[in-house]
């Protein structure tokens, strides 16, 4: 099952009242903006329904409902079909804006929604792995940024100061 | 290698890298999932049976 297909699964998921908002982000979401790059797994930011079985296992309705569909847990991830997908709440701020300002995309056919390129960027820059980093440089160098919306997400989230901080170590500025 | 030619170099890369990152959503994800088919194929490979 290709990517395409997991999309479509997603879909679904969102047509049957199952979560009321998704966004992809990682690198799949990169890979909207940036040249695609191996990745293991695609994670898809997601906003739990306030009716919520138990909030203990929110999971619990969609891997019911995917699994049902064929998908199959393994580990932290549900399979559906090669990919190993991550389910991860919106539960900080930043993720938070990142859902709700999440563009719609279609790919063949299929409507999903991917982070804006800033956001994906500050959320690297939050998460700050190395993999993390390398993936800002990409967005700088593929131009994929408009700088002033991303200052102004820095900014709200208090990522100003880690900016700078990347800017002199890993980007050489002044 | 004299600055003019890294400075040449660098710029090609840059310029390949946007006309990449320009290509459509869906064709990208179909390279994703070459490069993960690839990428499961050689972890699954057997080792050689010749000996050196």
């Amino acid at each position: 099952m290709a990517l395409r297909d997991v999309l479509s699964e997603l879909e679904a998921l969102e047509h049957a009242g199952i979560v009321p908002r998704f966004a992809i982000g990682g690198a799949v979401g990169a890979t909207r903006y940036i040249e695609p790059a191996a990745t293991e797994d695609v994670d898809v930011c997601i906003v739990f329904p306030e009716s919520a079985a138990s909030p203990l296992a929110p999971h619990g309705s969609i891997y019911q409902f995917l699994t049902a569909r064929g998908a199959r847990a393994e580990g932290a991830h549900l399979m559906i079909g090669d990919w190993p997908v991550q389910f991860l709440p919106a539960d900080n701020l930043l993720l938070a804006e990142a859902l709700a300002a999440a563009r719609e995309e279609d790919v063949d056919g299929v409507g999903t929604r991917v982070f804006t390129a800033e956001h994906l960027a500050a959320i690297a820059l939050q998460l700050g792995r190395a993999k993390d980093k390398l993936r800002v440089v990409q967005f700088l160098e593929a131009d994929a940024l408009n700088m002033d919306v991303f200052a102004a997400i820095l900014d709200r989230h208090g990522l100003t100061e880690r900016w700078r901080e990347f800017s002199r170590t890993i980007l050489g500025d002044q | 290698m004299n600055k003019r030619t890294w400075t040449t170099i660098s710029r090609d890369k840059a310029a390949a890298r946007r006309q990449a990152a320009a290509r459509p959503f869906a064709e990208k994800l179909v390279v994703l999932d070459r490069l993960r088919e690839r990428a499961h194929a050689l972890r699954t490979r057997k080792p050689s049976k010749e000996q050196p």
